[in-house]
């Protein structure tokens, strides 16, 4: 009893808290990281190095006054945030962040749980976080938010295929879908599928960066394009969901990446006797640290490169990475099949 | 059943597509219904293939009321009637 | 016990969204119930034990096609609702009987032709399988190699012709 129900839900309690705190402290990360690139500092004014910042800004989006459009679908308008904030958050189900340990003698896994499909999973439910995007703009019943909410979820599906067929090519790898059982494929192969699959590991960085929205394929919610995007309509606490809908995908894929490419929660060479001490340091930790470096890469991206045109970018996800994505896939399945 | 009293009802041609995606539906619940209960895992197979032949036929159906509606402006089936004199 | 409550919630709950699907009122309306109505049959497909075939019904189904149909709906976005114009050579009541004599017709076939499991399943059952995934892949790429080849043709043709009927000059 205590097994099958008390543990998962604290599981799930502790995770979403988590993701949370993690996803509004990324919005003070990003402006703080940006500014630094940019030879400024950032929010210093609230807390000591502006640490309170986030609490600002949630208490200044919760109580904005919530505008809803005379003509606009109730129901879809407020349906639409939430669709675009469950995917990111219900993905955090199948992500390992350590192997199995046992606090006050009982044995718990650090997964909540472990699906026999669950990179597909993770694949199903970002396909589904599209529909938020798409609702948005048609529920706002204005044209630019319904414009902009096409074209970024033209976007989204076409950068959906490059990544599952990237990522099919990791399970050739692997051998399984479940993501426990990638980074125990990981384990017992002795290196991390970086290494193996040097072509993957880019193309899913540049797949998640399209799918997420994320700079340098923002144009679909930029401020100087069709006058802010899907959520043109939207304000205060709504707003505040797409917003933190976005960093947590963000999160989201960068724990992905780390768990398809760096190996999850395992140590750099986790089988070499003479690097043992490296596992003093608990498996979260390490899994925390991966994460942090992609996410620290996407901001860096993000300050870093111009922003993509439109049709540049349907160009690059159809025209560059799919090819791209079937060259890698085929060359991975000769080498699997006669070397390895 | 739903689906087919969605097909023979409604006069917009995107919710009679909608209505056939319920009929494969129906049919792909049935197959995999059998597949558990006589343990074969064939019903599946037949499964996956009725999803593939779906997702080809709701493209290619959504492309041609695309070319139809850039011709006459309408979803209204019962106006889809270009080849009547 | 609990799995069969489960069963009929789940079908209760596709049956009533495939009801809204048909006879909701706005377009975009009929999408959003049908999306629901996939994710129901999706966790029925988990439930029977299909999980490989959950995540392929959500994946290209709830997230591919019904995605297709939202934006061809908010493209045909009309000013007049198209149920406004009515066709006298319409028959609806031929329609509402005609479902009823094929929900009858499956009911006898249905109670009629009860067939005992195989000898075929025994023999399927010993093939080298770890889980449903492997299950149907095995299959699918060792009995059904032809099929899955055809169906992989169909799948080009139909996109070809996609792209060709939607192009604006030719």
């Amino acid at each position: 009893m205590v097994d099958t129900l008390v543990i998962p839900l604290l599981k799930i309690v502790i995770v979403l808290n988590a993701t949370l705190v993690a996803v509004t402290y990324m919005v003070l990360l990003e402006r703080k990281v940006i500014a630094w690139a940019q030879s400024r500092l950032g929010p210093m004014r609230v807390g000591p190095y502006g640490i309170l910042q986030p609490v600002a800004d949630a208490v200044k989006l919760m109580i904005k006054e919530d505008i809803t459009p005379v003509r606009a679908d109730k129901w879809l308008f407020t349906l639409a945030p939430i669709i675009s904030m469950v995917p990111a958050l219900i993905v955090y189900a199948v992500i390992p962040f350590g192997p199995e340990v046992s606090p006050f003698g009982r044995r718990v896994t650090l997964q909540i749980t472990d699906i026999n499909v669950g990179l597909l999973y993770i694949v199903s439910v970002a396909s589904v976080g599209v529909y938020g995007i798409i609702l948005a703009g048609y529920a706002s019943n204005s044209k630019y938010p319904l414009l902009a909410g096409l074209r970024a979820s033209a976007q989204l599906i076409s950068y959906e295929v490059a990544v599952t067929l990237t990522l099919v090519s990791v399970v050739i790898m692997s051998g399984t879908l479940s993501m426990a059982g990638i980074v125990q494929a990981q384990y017992d192969k002795h290196f991390w599928f970086i290494f193996a699959q040097p072509v993957a590991f880019v193309l899913v960085l540049i797949g998640g960066l399209a799918e997420t929205n994320r700079a340098p394929f923002d144009l679909p919610e930029a401020e100087q394009e069709l006058t802010g995007g899907f959520h043109t309509e939207y304000s205060g606490m709504r707003f505040a969901l797409f917003f933190l809908a976005e960093y947590a995908n963000m999160i989201v894929v960068s724990s992905v990446v780390t768990t398809l490419f760096l190996g999850g929660w395992l140590p750099p060479f986790p089988n070499v006797a003479a690097l043992s001490f490296l596992s003093y340091i608990p498996s979260w930790t390490w899994f925390l640290l991966k994460s942090f470096a992609f996410l620290y890469l996407f901001i860096w991206i993000r300050a870093t490169l111009p922003r993509y045109r439109y049709d540049q970018l349907m160009n690059l996800g159809w025209k560059v990475l799919i090819p791209i994505a079937i060259l890698n896939l085929v060359v991975t399945g000769i080498v699997r099949v006669m070397f390895l | 059943m739903i689906g087919v009293v969605g097909v023979m009802v409604r006069r917009n041609i995107i919710i009679i597509f909608m209505s056939i995606e319920l009929i494969l539906n129906a049919v792909n619940i049935n197959l995999v219904a059998f597949s558990n209960q006589l343990h074969n895992a064939i019903g599946q197979v037949f499964v996956v293939f009725v999803i593939a032949v779906a997702a080809a036929e709701a493209a290619v159906g959504l492309g041609i009321i695309l070319a139809f509606f850039r011709n006459k402006e309408t979803v209204n089936i019962d106006e889809m009637n270009l080849m009547r004199w | 016990m609990g799995e069969a409550i489960a069963f009929y919630v789940i079908s209760a709950f596709i049956l009533i969204f495939a009801v809204l699907v048909v006879t909701a009122r706005e377009a975009v309306h009929s999408v959003v119930f049908l999306v629901i109505d996939f994710l129901f049959v999706a966790a029925l497909y988990a439930l029977l034990g299909a999980e490989f075939l959950a995540i392929i019904q959500i994946l290209v189904y709830a997230g591919g096609i019904v995605v297709l149909y939202l934006f061809v709906v908010m493209l045909v976005n009309l000013k007049r609702p198209p149920e406004a114009y009515s066709d006298p050579h319409r028959h609806t009541k031929i329609g509402f009987a005609l479902a009823v004599a094929i929900l009858v017709e499956v009911g006898i076939i249905g109670a009629k032709g009860y067939i005992a499991p195989s000898p075929a399943s025994a023999a399927a059952a010993a093939l080298p399988v770890t889980g449903n995934t492997q299950e149907v892949g095995w299959l699918l790429y060792t009995n059904y190699l032809i099929p899955f080849e055809v169906a992989s043709m169909l799948l080009l043709v139909a996109m070809i012709g996609a792209i060709v009927l939607a192009k604006r000059e030719l």
